[in-house]
Formats: C-alpha cells, structure tokens, sequence
C-alpha cells in the first residue's frame, strides 16, 4: 500500500506497535488528565449558572463530551473493521476488540450522566425519548461486539463477524446524532454544529471545548494501552514476547 | 465552598456525575496496565518453570 505512510505501516506490525507506542500512552494519559481536571474545575466552579437549568447545567461539561465521545469510537470500529475486511491487517481486529469496551463503558456513563442529569431538569430520569433510546441501541450494539469475541472460538471468524456488525450498526450514530431533529423529543437539540452556529455562550463554551478534547485525548491513550495489552496475550509464543517478559525488550 | 458543594439543590446531581466520571475513567485507565502486568507476571513463572 503505496499510500500509505512510513510510519503508519511500521505500526501495523504487533512487535513495532508494542514498542513504537508505549512512550505516546503516557503523553496521552498526562495530557488528558490535565486537560479533563482544568475543564472540568473551570466547569464547575468559573462558568456562571445557566439562566434555566441553575447549577445542574455543569453535567454538560461531563455528559456531553463522553456522549461524543462514545459514538466517535464507533464510527472508528466501523472503519477499522472496513480496514479489516479489506486488507485482513491484525491490528485492526485488535483496535476494534481494545475499543469497544472502552466505547461500551463511555455510552453506560453518557446514559447514567444523562439521567443523573434529567432528575433536576425533566423531573424523571428516563424517558423513552429518541435520543436516548438510540444511545441505549449504541450501549447493546457495544455490548454485542464484546460478546461475539467471546462467544466465537476462531479468531478469523470473530474479527470478520465483529467487522460486519460494526459496520452494519455504524447507522445508528447519524440516527443518534439527528434523533433530536427527526423526532419530537424531550432532549436539547445540538448546542455545537460542526458547520453550523453555535447556540450557547462562549463562556460555556471554552471549559466544553477543553474536555471535549481532553477526554479523546484520554480515550485514545486507554485504547493503545488495551491493544499493547491484546498484542501481548494474542503474541504469546513469539520470540519477543518472551524476551519481554524476561525484561530484555521493554 | 459550601456554596460550591451545593449549588443551590443541584450539588448532589453534579457531584454524583462528576464522582461516578472519574471513578469510571480510572477504572478504564488503570485496567489495561493491570491486565498487563499480571500477563507478564504469568509469562515469567511460565519462564521459570521451563
């Protein structure tokens, strides 16, 4: 693949991978540590309180992030199991199956933020409202691709099934994202359009912007460690894994 | 500061979320270095034994 760069063909081998990535882990977890503790402190204690909603607005500053968050890690599976079927590339499987429990536990807290969210605000904490169904449809989509690595013994098989439902279940997130415009629904619509006006102030906006870049900053640091992980248990017989555990290569 | 904590009614709903964010990203953080470790440590008895 002539196209593709230097460097992106050196990480598509499980020993370079393993070596090549483990100094950007730690970057990524120091810097979406700090950037998550300075968006979320400016968040909560230096953005005024919304004309409506009071204090509770300040769930945003979490709720919103991780919700985008966890519908961008499917859109991602989705293509690496394109990248799968296409080119059949290990890491490939290996990034869907280290991505989709982080992805899983991003759309259970955007869920349980979101109804923390909903008692002070719509005086219940679940409603059968599209938005939030289709997010719950994103959590047992996740769920789904968890338990086809498990349940199927060959890994050829599993990576290809868990290709095709990535990609088939890759429609729900445009239904997620426009649910708030297609159907009358009890939940905000978009405050941030990508190509659009933004609807709130900058005031609010600033510390939003901050987590929303901090936590896939984070994110992307948790899934290499869980696929430097993956490559260890899947490369268990090979020379070098060996010499890793004998603390020769670290 | 206790202006802070309480947020006029609505603490406990900001706290809650912000507590469970954080205990879930360090649970997701950690688990990946943990999982790690005890591989190494399975491989190095492994070696040991052999």
């Amino acid at each position: 693949m002539k196209f593709v760069p230097s460097w992106l063909n050196r990480l598509a081998s499980p020993q370079h991978f393993f070596i090549d990535i483990k100094p950007w882990i730690m970057w990524l977890y120091v810097l979406g540590t700090i950037g998550l503790l300075v968006g979320s402190v400016w968040g909560l204690a230096f953005v005024p309180p919304e004309r409506y909603q009071g204090d509770s607005f300040r769930i945003l500053y979490v709720h919103a992030p991780i919700a985008h968050l966890a519908q961008l890690i499917y859109i991602s599976i989705a293509i690496a199991g394109v990248v799968h079927l296409v080119w059949k590339l290990k890491m490939a499987d290996v990034y869907m199956s280290a991505a989709a429990p982080v992805g899983c536990w991003l759309t259970a807290l955007a869920l349980v933020s979101g109804m923390i969210w909903g008692m002070p605000t719509w005086g219940t904490a679940w409603v059968w409202d599209a938005r939030i169904v289709s997010t719950l449809i994103l959590f047992f989509l996740y769920f789904g691709l968890i338990v086809l690595r498990r349940v199927i013994p060959n890994p050829a098989r599993a990576a290809t099934a868990l290709s095709i439902l990535a990609i088939v279940g890759a429609i729900n997130v445009p239904i997620i994202k426009f649910s708030v415009e297609w159907f009358n629904t009890l939940h905000q619509p978009a405050s941030i359009e990508l190509f659009g006006d933004v609807s709130i102030d900058r005031v609010f906006l600033v510390p939003l912007f901050i987590n929303i870049a901090s936590i896939s900053v984070l994110s992307a640091g948790i899934i290499l460690a869980y696929m430097r992980y993956l490559v260890v248990e899947r490369n268990a017989s090979m020379t070098w894994i060996q010499e890793w555990s004998r603390g020769k290569n670290q | 500061m206790m202006e802070l904590l309480t947020m006029d009614g609505h603490g406990i709903y900001v706290w809650s979320a912000y507590i469970l964010t954080t205990f879930v990203l360090l649970a997701l953080g950690s688990y990946p270095f943990i999982r790690l470790s005890r591989l190494k440590q399975r491989y190095d008895e492994d070696n040991e034994l052999n």
